[in-house]
């Protein structure tokens, strides 16, 4: 420690501290981080610091002792007796000047030394006539404050006071390293118990997704089942419904936040017409991430409307094309996902004789599934599909 | 909420639309009307206020919350019902209605049915 440098003939008395100003090795950036590492700051008195103020306060024989800690704008104490308060602004602070020099700083009479006389602790009350103070420095040698002693008459310190006061400080940088290292541990198991809890909320997401997915294939079987015609036709849809389901999963189960944006559920679907040297499609809106309370059956919406334009709408000429437009509208009742879809080019849309799978899907299973307001068109220009969902920002994972 | 006294009236209380929409249509070729489907405790409870079905099939948990409140409903006017959810260690606070009829999702639509009758002896 810097202290043994502390030389023999200021412990007994005249050796002012000199105005030579020692050139930290240290800036004042990394000085205050390591301070606030220690988050000591603020903290209620502890009993572990308050018995090593009592101990220097006695060794020393003075009425006050304390624990300055020297932050940008303030100087605050740890611990404190007589002295009555626990922080002062740092033009009242003698420990700011104690703390650049290393080890211990004596100055036997505050009055009698030019940079002390207008400060108001030793002009005014309560009249501070000495200050003995060791410097509390990290072991990367970074100077926090110092521990130290003040009386209202001038005197000095024995070799043994001197002593003590040292040891003392090595003291609190000891309990305040200790109490740095368990914050730190505390800061760790807290980590780890967030990993450990997201681990539990996927796990139990995909369990309760897997479960859900399942169910619902087995509902698609059985509605594809109603609405085909023959087993291959069956065979296909059903198919290609399971297909779009498992591209949905994919955008949901690689994004951090198991969320999917929509122009890539969009693109999942009309990805096979980008192609096109006539532009086929078009997607217009914000970025919008869907949680997979909205995605599967949005994503399964833009399957069937896509599948029901190849088939009959205005993918099924080469002239044709399908515009996608959405945006998040906010009303009296929350935010809203409006999502449009307008065939042209194509032949003119007729609603279907018989109703299938892909507009049960349109009609009732979005309405019951997302609270949504759906609207069909059929125009002579081709199909117009508009939906208005509340639009639900659910985060399944918490950021850290 | 007149009902066709040859068909039993089945509550169905399930949020997935797509199996809801898809029990429906089971139960109805199989013989029941359906009260429903509800996807929420809070609508199931509103129609609840009018009439009582001769049975019910709850999804363990809703948009809303657990079945649990509705279950004790259909306990007290003795309306038998069964449970359609994923495993039942998953519903701790459901740990009374253990002894009802669980079925694990996803069920064949006979296996439902089956149970549906067995729920409501003298239907057919």
């Amino acid at each position: 420690m810097g202290s043994k440098s502390f030389s023999h003939e200021c412990v007994n008395g005249n050796c002012f501290v000199s105005n030579d100003i020692l050139l930290p090795h240290w800036d004042e950036t990394d000085r205050l981080a390591a301070l606030r590492s220690y988050r000591i700051l603020d903290t209620p008195a502890e009993p572990e610091f308050d018995d090593l103020v009592q101990l220097a306060a006695r060794a020393c024989r003075t009425p006050i002792a304390l624990i300055s800690l020297v932050e940008d704008r303030r100087q605050w104490f740890k611990a404190e007796i007589g002295f009555g308060v626990r922080e002062t602004t740092l033009d009242r602070s003698i420990c700011l000047s104690a703390m650049l020099q290393p080890g211990l700083t004596v100055i036997p009479s505050l009055t009698d030394d030019s940079r002390f006389t207008a400060n108001p602790l030793v002009r005014d009350e309560p009249h501070l006539r000495f200050y003995a103070g060791a410097v509390l420095e990290t072991p990367e040698g970074l100077p926090l404050g110092a521990l130290c002693v003040l009386d209202t008459v001038p005197r000095g310190l024995t070799d043994d006071q001197a002593f003590t006061l040292q040891t003392l400080a090595r003291q609190v940088m000891s309990q305040m390293e200790l109490r740095r290292a368990i914050a730190e541990r505390d800061e760790v198991l807290a980590a780890s118990r967030r990993i450990e809890e997201r681990q539990t909320l996927l796990v139990r997401e995909l369990h309760h997704r897997v479960k859900n997915t399942l169910a619902t294939v087995q509902a698609l079987v059985g509605a594809t089942g109603r609405s085909s015609g023959s087993f291959e036709e069956f065979y296909t849809s059903f198919s290609n419904r399971i297909s779009s389901l498992a591209k949905t999963h994919n955008l949901l189960t690689e994004d951090y936040w198991q969320a999917a944006p929509l122009r890539d559920l969009a693109l999942n679907e009309l990805k096979p017409f980008a192609e096109s040297r006539k532009p086929r499609f078009m997607l217009i809106g914000p970025q919008i991430e869907l949680s997979a309370d909205l995605a599967v059956p949005i994503g399964m919406a833009l399957h069937e409307l896509t599948t029901n334009a190849v088939r009959h709408g205005a993918l099924s000429v080469p002239d044709g094309y399908v515009e996608v437009r959405w945006d998040i509208v906010t009303d009296d009742s929350g935010r809203r996902l409006q999502l449009e879809w307008t065939e042209r080019g194509g032949p003119p849309a007729r609603p279907p004789s018989q109703e299938g799978f892909g507009s049960t899907l349109l009609r009732r299973v979005l309405p019951m599934q997302i609270n949504a307001d759906v609207l069909t068109e059929f125009d002579a220009e081709g199909l117009k599909f508009r939906l208005v969902a509340p639009f639900v920002d659910r985060r399944l994972v918490p950021a850290y | 909420m007149d009902q066709p006294s040859s068909k039993p009236l089945v509550l169905v209380l399930e949020d997935e639309a797509i199996i809801a929409l898809n029990l429906q249509d089971e139960l109805q070729d199989s013989g029941y009307t359906v009260a429903g489907p509800f996807t929420t405790c809070g609508a199931a409870f509103q129609w609840l206020e009018t009439a009582t079905p001769d049975l019910a099939i709850l999804d363990a948990t809703l948009k809303d919350g657990p079945c649990r409140e509705i279950a004790l409903e259909l306990s007290r006017r003795e309306v038998p019902f069964l449970i359609y959810s994923g495993h039942r260690d998953d519903h701790p606070n459901l740990a009374e209605f253990h002894h009802n009829v669980w079925i694990e999702k996803p069920a064949a639509p006979n296996v439902l049915v089956r149970a549906c009758r067995q729920l409501h002896v003298g239907c057919d």
